[in-house]
């Protein structure tokens, strides 16, 4: 298996703009508090990765974070449906805000940092692991342009996405991109089965992983990123996490409970790497803002006596050692 | 399911007992049925037959034998196995000069379906691999240039090592070690035509070469520079290859001796300018590395090959013969070399022969 670490100028303001993502944020968090204030948190309820019944507990938005003792992994408690999430976000001008002006697929810096490199991974990856490959499912689409790319790439015959993020509205489409929804995906026919940012905000990510090796044909590959909580960002930060919130990061698997989920469900590892670059940026935002917290740590030393350059070896470190929040896998499906 | 292919192997070194763990790895291609070494010492018992002489395995009736002996032995155990039909992987390089492998093509030309293969294990390491995919996809445009550095310190009584006693070896470091480099060259570039170089024996008391620097340029005009070195105090394996819209390279190597450092491949795709000229330091993405799957590759290759499951193979014996070619080509052409005239005379022959 491989790592990969990526090193290229990427901060946070690129891919979420502050003032914009402050907002949705605020929207976010009332409407979570509204939702959890009426719940029972469930504590009878099992670590979502490796079913211990073991964890401790913090609380952010009204809603509580479980953190397994066995596995390192975070979910939400109480848990909730899909559908309760997809309700709970569909409050007015949310939609907008999120597509206009946070995902904003228009910006030239999210195609330039994010979305072009996902297709250049996506293309590499089928250079060297499936050069046969004719079809493609992206599960939970998010930007039009990555589909498009795609398809200009003129690798596949077919580029199919499955259940594309609501939140993108009748945001205008590739017409050679078909769109369908899970349940009229046929089995074993898949070469090439994406996920980019799901796991965290679905109800049940092992049936995800479920699902795309019941599509997959023997020796097809998914290609999957994901936040880990085992990122500097989880471990360092915990409930101060600024972009922790239970509707969107609901379910962290820890690398080794990611790792465990996939060999699980017949997949071979070919590469699991933690690229995320926004760790030490996060953490250094998250200390300024809850001083009282951090005082004294380690890590309140670190940040605030080493200067720029040791954070930028910090952030490097942290990439290289599997340590980031955010990672990339590609796993083919093995069996017959 | 077939039956596993019995195998011996003779030449029970540091190279001999890799291979040995790999057959043993695949118990359903192979069975190891015997060993020889001419050193007694190695004889302490893995549950293997040993022999002293190699004709001893014969009574083992292998069907294929993995050769990871001295290079002057390579020709006469090579062509003798192929006359009685038994398939040979043989360790790289593949004996001492051009006469050396020429011997062994005859052998297998005579041979009819009988498998001969050679051991360029670096062609299978998974920077290597990745790097190859990347090139031949061709989204970073051709090939411009390569440059490569493999070096060694040499190491404790390396003045005595049978590896710088041309007698046995052929050469020094070039054709022991940057043999792999020029392979790769081949690898990635196909063959060259053109040669110039200087060879050097600047520090160690041997006969043989300890610095060889070696610039080749294909038909297509790529340009390969090569430095092989047996005083390269930290040892170092660097392979850069440019192409018209990005660069590879791949540093450290996964080796048995741990010391070339992690394997890394750095791969970055030009960015540009408003007027299209490319900017200076793309971003880098760097994959690393932890498992040396090399020689099992190459071995599962090698049994695949003599099941008739695979047609064409890495490190075949023109693959063999090129690259023992480059190094006499560079032994040649640097006339300050002691032994170039030598070389000169051999690529003479080899040349009129052709
Ligand atoms: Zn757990």
């Amino acid at each position: 298996m491989k790592r990969v670490v990526l090193r290229d100028e990427f901060r946070e303001a690129d891919i979420r703009p502050a003032g914009a993502y402050h907002q949705y944020q605020e929207i976010l968090e009332k409407e979570c508090r509204r939702f959890f204030g009426g719940r029972q948190p469930d504590l009878g309820a099992r670590c979502r990765a490796c079913q211990a019944a073991l964890y401790s507990v913090f609380e952010r938005w009204g809603a509580l974070y479980g953190r397994c003792e066995q596995c390192l992994s975070l979910f939400v408690l109480p848990q909730f449906s899909d559908e309760e999430a997809r309700n709970l976000l569909n409050v007015p001008g949310m939609g907008e805000l999120w597509r206009e002006q946070i995902i904003n697929p228009s910006s030239p810096e999210r195609m330039r940092l994010m979305i072009q490199p996902r297709i250049d991974w996506l293309l590499e990856v089928k250079d060297q692991y499936a050069p046969q490959a004719r079809c493609l499912i992206d599960y939970g689409s998010k930007y039009p342009q990555f589909l498009e790319g795609l398809v200009q790439a003129k690798e596949f015959d077919r580029v199919t996405s499955v259940d594309p993020d609501w939140r993108l509205g009748n945001t205008p489409w590739p017409d050679s991109v078909e769109k369908l929804s899970v349940g009229s995906i046929g089995i074993n026919g898949t070469d090439l089965m994406a996920a980019f940012d799901v796991l965290e905000r679905v109800h049940d990510p092992a049936a995800v992983i479920g699902w795309m090796k019941s599509c997959l044909r023997p020796g097809g590959l998914a290609i999957v990123t994901t936040a880990l909580s085992t990122g500097l960002e989880y471990l360092v930060l915990g409930a101060k996490a600024p972009n922790l919130n239970p509707i969107e990061r609901r379910n962290l698997f820890s690398l080794e409970a990611l790792s465990d989920l996939l060999t699980r469900h017949d997949f071979e590892l070919l590469e699991l790497s933690t690229t995320g670059r926004l760790d030490v940026e996060l953490v250094a935002r998250a200390m300024e803002e809850h001083p009282k917290d951090f005082q004294r740590t380690f890590w309140w030393y670190f940040f605030h006596h080493r200067g720029p350059e040791a954070l930028q070896a910090l952030q490097e470190f942290v990439q290289q050692h599997q340590l980031s929040s955010h990672c990339r896998l590609v796993a083919r499906r093995l069996g017959s | 399911m077939a039956a596993p292919l019995k195998a011996a192997i003779i030449g029970y070194g540091r190279v001999g007992r890799i291979r040995a763990k790999c057959l043993a790895a695949r118990p359903q291609d192979w069975r190891l049925v015997g060993v020889s070494d001419p050193d007694r010492s190695q004889w302490n018992g893995l549950g293997v037959t040993y022999m002293e002489n190699w004709t001893g395995l014969l009574e083992h009736h292998p069907e294929a034998l993995f050769i990871c002996s001295t290079n002057q032995a390579m020709p006469e155990l090579v062509a003798g196995a192929l006359e009685r039909g038994i398939h040979v992987f043989c360790e790289k390089p593949p004996g001492r000069t051009l006469a050396d492998i020429e011997r062994m093509r005859e052998a297998e030309q005579k041979a009819a379906g009988v498998k001969l293969k050679f051991g360029f294990n670096h062609r299978f390491h998974a920077c290597v691999q990745e790097a190859k995919s990347i090139v031949d996809a061709g989204r970073l445009g051709k090939v411009l240039w390569v440059r490569g550095i493999y070096g060694k310190a040499g190491g404790r009584h390396f003045e005595r090592n049978w590896r710088n006693k041309r007698e046995i070896s052929g050469g020094g470091i070039l054709i022991d070690q940057g043999i792999h480099m020029l392979d790769l060259f081949r690898y990635f570039c196909g063959d060259f035509d053109e040669v110039k170089s200087m060879v050097t024996r600047s520090y160690w008391p041997i006969e043989v070469e300890d610095n060889a620097f070696g610039l080749l340029r294909n038909r297509e005009g790529q340009v390969a520079m090569l430095h092989s070195s047996a005083t390269q105090w930290q040892h170092r394996f660097i392979m850069d290859i440019y192409l018209e819209k990005g660069y590879l390279s791949l540093q450290g190597i996964l080796s048995s001796s741990g010391t070339y450092g992690r394997e890394m491949l750095k791969v970055a795709r030009c960015h540009y300018d408003g007027e299209g000229y490319p900017l200076a330091n793309p971003e880098e993405s760097e994959t690393y590395y932890d498992e040396d799957g090399s020689w099992q590759l190459e071995v599962d290759e090698f049994a695949r090959v003599i099941r008739g499951e695979q047609e064409k193979w890495q490190g075949d014996s023109l693959d063999a013969y090129r690259s023992m070619e480059l190094v006499q080509r560079i032994y040649a052409s640097d006339h300050q070399w002691r032994w170039s005239q030598e070389a000169r005379e051999e690529l003479a022959r080899v040349q009129a022969v052709t």
